[in-house]
């Protein structure tokens, strides 16, 4: 029984997460054109877009993306060719599989709670925050479902002491390292927390857990080399909290209004070190926020759904409820819900764009046990069968609605509120220049929308011997991301009416925006799904 | 028990210290509600009427929102010693701080003995949003003061007494309708044991005191139309944009079941209600919304608090005595009258939730008191930030503040005053609300002169209303080209009233002009003579 309601909560999480894939978000973005690109390029040539051999980051946009999903999409592109279903395929069934693994986990976290493992389950199989974050080629969720495999095989070793428990779940946490960016901040100070809280355990076998570490240390090598490029810094300074010099301005401007007298006092109370400290706290608790945990989540189009909290909004009830379950009933395992709590916003608050659902995506899992033990409090609290069928409908009920209701704004309002957030149109628009580019000498692009030029390279199929080492990459604007500006016959730019006008023999893809309807001859619009205008296309 | 008096005797000197050192001007300025509390108080000084005439009331109608009036009641014998000034009007809410920590220490000394109890009145001594709240002419001060006492009576089973401070909450601020009940609400279900036969006579007392509330109710529910959350419906263009993207040109039944109004309330209900307990309200800048409910760049408790909240928190629930019981359920409780009004979040509404968050820091600091290393390291920080939060407070707040608490009345006022005689009359601008009030207030009008002329207006609005002219002066927003002409007049503007461009008459004499604290200009005073 147990295992079949499992499975049919697996087959929820799987047909949460694959039906429409390649339809919904609607759209292809930037990052997942790079991952495709990049896999294929390493596939064909082995070496990267920018012809670097097997690295451990892709230079991509100048921001160096930890390369390990690449690496993953290799069997899928060559066994489904380089499509948007191949990229997007490996992270929704993670997201499946993170379904199971959460299952395993809360079986060994608090194996007093009956319904527990199964509320866990279906929590994260419908969780807005889990679902957005399986449908797409994300990396954070190849993380997170490497993390969540890792503490459960850690918590595994606890009880059982075998050696490859240990070993394996430390290969997971070094896994997580090439596999995103803010979990290599978030790993290591989940693992220093379990070493802490388990100290007694890994003191008392000391011997078998230094050979556990043999190889995940082996394996974090190619990553300590290329930590000692060039790349990783400068990813920092571009998003990093420091960017923000909004600090900086109003420290001065208080030190501005006080007097000479006061000066000493005003330079203790505002400097750098201060003001910096006090604004990552408030990054950090910024993930903690309402708004963002249950109204409208992140504010950043591409990580949200609108009217939507990245989790359901009468979860905030049963957070609350799990947290007092969790500080009446502690448990030999339950500290690592508080450790995981505690560091996944870390990363995040280090970068100026706080709440941020992306970064942070790894607080889904503490949140997700956290509402399944309320749940599963409330069960246990309720003395008689009668209340609790009845309670338990209409939690059904509720919580019906909210799903039914998520689903509706995700497939049908999503699309349509926001149909840039995931640049819809390319798909038609490179087939279509592809097949009437011969006639033109150039094929002129708008940037209007990010990163054209890896959305033309993915759709057309360009191969990248011919891409390698025949291009440019531009210097980096303040967010430190470079772009390419310039392949074959393409030239990607900004399109206003009045400088392109007296480009001829050229194909120009323009922003709707930049183009006059009358005396300009449009040969082709592209849409989006809601009718506006994606691209207006002119033959000059 | 000695050691124990003097300390709280100490805490208490420190705290009346801190909430009425330079209480006149911090902070800088002065609202039009402070200036009608203080000068209705005057007004029952001196004639034991309101200023339209109305004899000893309970509610007052002051601009028509018609004011439960105990705290005027209580400005009376501060505006007797004190004469009227800001000062005397705010120092009966900084006694009232003071009262409200020493009845939160004896409320936890009840439940968690004299340690938590000391905690508490030394976290409640320096607390920025109790702090807020004692420094202002604040009803909701007083009314949260009364309802602590009525809680703490009713705890130790002395119920009339009980419902003769819960009554006069009624008497002291609005939010108390929806509160107090609320509290009731949660002794009972807290505290069991005790009969029916008790409850009759405090029951009748309650009533009596509801009396003067449910009898004028029908003048008064403008008030609430205006504030509730629930008269705000999505625009039409919002709707619009839904119906766009669901490709329906009417909505229809599939439309309102996921894009309802009813839902859309409760996602708004809910958002106030949750704001309340974010992060950011209570430790990074409290009341986002209103400037003058919270010190700028701060928040309502300190950084180290939240460790200490919840370490207090995790102890309540473990001990779910009586007394956690019922400091859960006001916590709840204080937010609802802000999660049920037009405001996203509001400091001020909410101001009875500092209480069992403050108790829970206390019982935190208790139990990280044995971890000596952790508790030098929160109290260090606490320290730092209380430093941090006085220099925001008095020396940079003016800055920031000065335009939210209606600063250049004053000094307006007292610019003009040499050049008043007779046949002058004086034009004032009203963009910055209620300018009559302040007349009233700075000039020491006689109440009997001021209930004549204010008893010939009209009311003329469903909620707060305008009175356009006192005597000489006349309050409205003025138009320069039409005014120009006149004589014998003293016109005090904005810099759009009166353009500085365009004040080179002949017949025109630059008075003064007002600046703000950050040096933005705030109004133009010219003569034409």
């Amino acid at each position: 029984m147990r295992k079949f309601l499992l499975v049919l909560i697996l087959i929820l999480a799987a047909a949460l997460r694959l039906v429409a894939l390649t339809s919904f978000p609607s759209g292809f973005n930037a990052d997942e054109a790079a991952l495709g690109y990049n896999a294929y390029s390493l596939l064909l040539t082995g070496k990267d877009e920018h012809g670097h051999p097997w690295p451990v980051n892709l230079e991509s946009f100048g921001d160096y993306k930890p390369a390990l999903y690449a690496y993953l999409l290799i069997p899928f592109i060559k066994v489904m060719g380089l499509t948007e279903l191949a990229v997007r395929l490996p992270s929704a069934l993670l997201g499946i599989l993170s379904v199971a693994l959460i299952y395993a986990l809360a079986k060994l976290l608090v194996p007093k709670a009956k319904y527990f493992p199964h509320l866990a389950a279906l929590g994260l199989a419908i969780s807005p925050w889990a679902i957005h974050f399986s449908r797409g080629g994300w990396e954070v969720n190849l993380a997170t479902t490497l993390l969540l495999a890792g503490c459960w095989l850690f918590v595994t070793w606890t009880r059982s002491l075998r050696v490859w428990h240990l070993s394996s779940a430390f290969i997971c946490f070094v896994l997580t390292l090439y596999a995103y960016q803010s979990t290599r901040v978030v790993s290591p100070l989940l693992v220093i927390g379990l070493l802490i809280i388990y100290r007694r355990l890994v003191f008392s076998h000391f011997r078998r857990f230094v050979i556990s570490c043999l190889l995940p240390v082996l394996l974090l090598v190619p990553l300590v080399i290329s930590l000692t490029g060039v790349g990783v810094a400068s990813r920092f300074s571009g998003v990093g909290l420091t960017a923000d010099i909004g600090p900086v301005n109003r420290i001065n401007q208080f030190r501005g209004q006080h007097s000479a007298r006061t000066q000493l006092l005003a330079k203790i109370l505002y400097n750098r070190p201060v003001v910096y400290t006090l604004k990552f706290i408030s990054n950090y608790f910024d993930h903690f926020s309402p708004v963002f945990l249950f109204i409208s989540g992140d504010e950043v189009a591409r990580n949200r759904v609108p009217e939507t909290g990245v989790l359901y909004l009468t979860d905030f009830i049963f957070l609350a409820l799990g947290a007092v379950y969790l500080w009446r009933r502690p448990g030999p395992h339950t500290r690592l819900i508080w450790l995981w709590l505690g560091v996944a916003p870390v990363a995040s608050a280090l970068t100026f764009q706080t709440p941020s659902a992306l970064r942070a995506f790894p607080l889904v899992i503490p949140l997700v046990l956290l509402i399944a033990l309320g749940v599963n409090y409330l069960l246990d609290l309720i003395r008689s069968k009668k209340l609790l069928v009845f309670s338990s409908i209409i939690l059904i009920i509720i919580y019906g609605y909210q799903f039914t209701r998520y689903l509706h704004e995700y497939y049908i309002n999503y699309p349509a509120a926001y149909p840039a957030a995931w640049e819809y149109g390319f798909s038609q628009l490179v087939p279509y220049v592809q097949s009437v580019q011969s006639k033109y000498q150039r094929v002129l692009v708008t940037d209007k929308y990010d990163q054209p030029y890896i959305l033309f390279l993915f759709f057309s199929r360009y191969p990248p011997q011919d891409f390698q080492n025949h291009h440019v990459l531009t210097f980096r604007d303040q967010f430190n991301f470079s772009t390419v500006r310039d392949y074959g016959k393409f030239h990607f730019a900004s399109t206003p009416w009045d400088q392109v006008r007296d480009i001829h023999s050229a194909l120009i893809v323009a922003a709707p925006e930049d183009i006059p309807s009358v005396g300009v001859n449009i040969v082709k619009t592209i849409y989006f799904p809601n009718g506006d205008p994606a691209f207006k296309i002119i033959s000059n | 028990m000695k050691k124990y008096l003097l300390c709280l005797i100490l805490i208490s000197l420190f705290a009346l210290a801190l909430r009425t050192i330079r209480l006149a001007d911090r902070p800088l300025g002065f609202t039009w509600d402070e200036a009608a509390l203080g000068y209705n108080a005057y007004s029952l000084l001196k004639t034991a009427r309101d200023e339209h005439g109305q004899l000893l009331p309970v509610i007052f109608r002051s601009f028509g929102d018609y004011k439960p009036g105990l705290y005027i009641y209580a400005d009376v014998p501060s505006v007797a010693v004190f004469g009227l000034n800001e000062f005397a009007t705010r120092l009966p809410s900084a006694v009232f701080g003071v009262l409200l920590l020493l009845t939160s220490a004896l409320f936890a000394w009840n439940f968690f003995g004299r340690k938590v109890s000391l905690l508490t009145a030394g976290l409640l001594a320096v607390n920025p949003w109790a702090l807020q709240f004692s420094r202002g002419a604040w009803e909701a001060n007083f009314s949260l003061l009364l309802t602590l006492l009525g809680a703490l009576l009713f705890i130790r089973k002395k119920y009339l007494l009980s419902a003769v401070f819960l009554g006069l909450t009624f008497w002291t601020y609005q939010g108390a309708k929806l509160f107090t009940p609320l509290v009731i609400l949660a002794l009972i279900i807290s505290f069991r044991g005790f009969s029916i036969k008790k409850f009759m006579a405090p029951i009748l007392v309650l009533a009596l005191f509801l009396l003067p509330i449910v009898i004028g109710f029908s003048g008064q529910s403008g008030r609430l139309v205006v504030l509730g959350v629930f008269s705000y419906t999505r625009p039409a263009s919002v709707i619009a944009g839904l119906l766009k993207q669901e490709r329906l040109t009417t909505p229809n039944f599939y439309f309102w079941f996921f894009h309802s109004e009813l839902l859309d309330q409760t996602r708004g209900v809910a958002q106030r209600f949750l704001n309340h307990y974010s992060p950011q309200y209570l430790f990074f800048s409290g009341d986002w919304s209103d400037i003058r409910q919270a010190t700028p760049y701060f928040g309502y408790f300190y950084l180290p608090e939240v460790v200490t909240i919840l370490f207090g928190l995790r102890f309540v629930c473990r001990r779910f005595t009586s007394g956690a019981r019922f400091l859960l359920l006001w916590l709840i409780f204080a937010v609802i009258p802000s999660a049920l009004s037009r405001d996203i979040v509001s400091g001020v509404r909410s101001l009875p939730e500092i209480i069992p968050l403050v108790i829970f820091s206390a019982l935190g600091f208790s139990g990280i008191w044995n971890k000596k290393l952790l508790f030098i390291i929160l109290s260090g920080v606490t320290v730092f930030l209380f430093v941090n939060y006085l220099d925001l407070y008095y020396i940079l707040a003016p800055d920031y503040s000065a335009a939210a608490w209606l600063y250049p009345y004053k000094p307006a006022l007292a610019a003009i005053k040499p050049y008043l005689n007779s046949n002058t009359r004086v034009v004032m601008t009203n963009a910055l609300g209620q300018p009559y009030i302040f007349v009233l207030f700075y000039y020491r009008v006689d109440p009997l002169q001021a209930q004549k002329q204010l008893s010939g207006q009209p009311q003329n609005s469903v909620d707060v209303g305008e009175v356009a002219s006192l005597d000489q002066f006349i309050f409205k927003k003025f138009y320069w080209p039409a005014e120009r002409g006149s004589h014998h007049t003293i016109y005090v503007g904005d810099q759009y009233e009166l353009p500085a461009q365009d004040l080179h008459q002949a017949n025109l004499i630059r008075l003064k002009d007002i600046y703000y604290p950050d040096g933005t200009l705030a109004w133009h005073i010219v003569e034409l003579q």
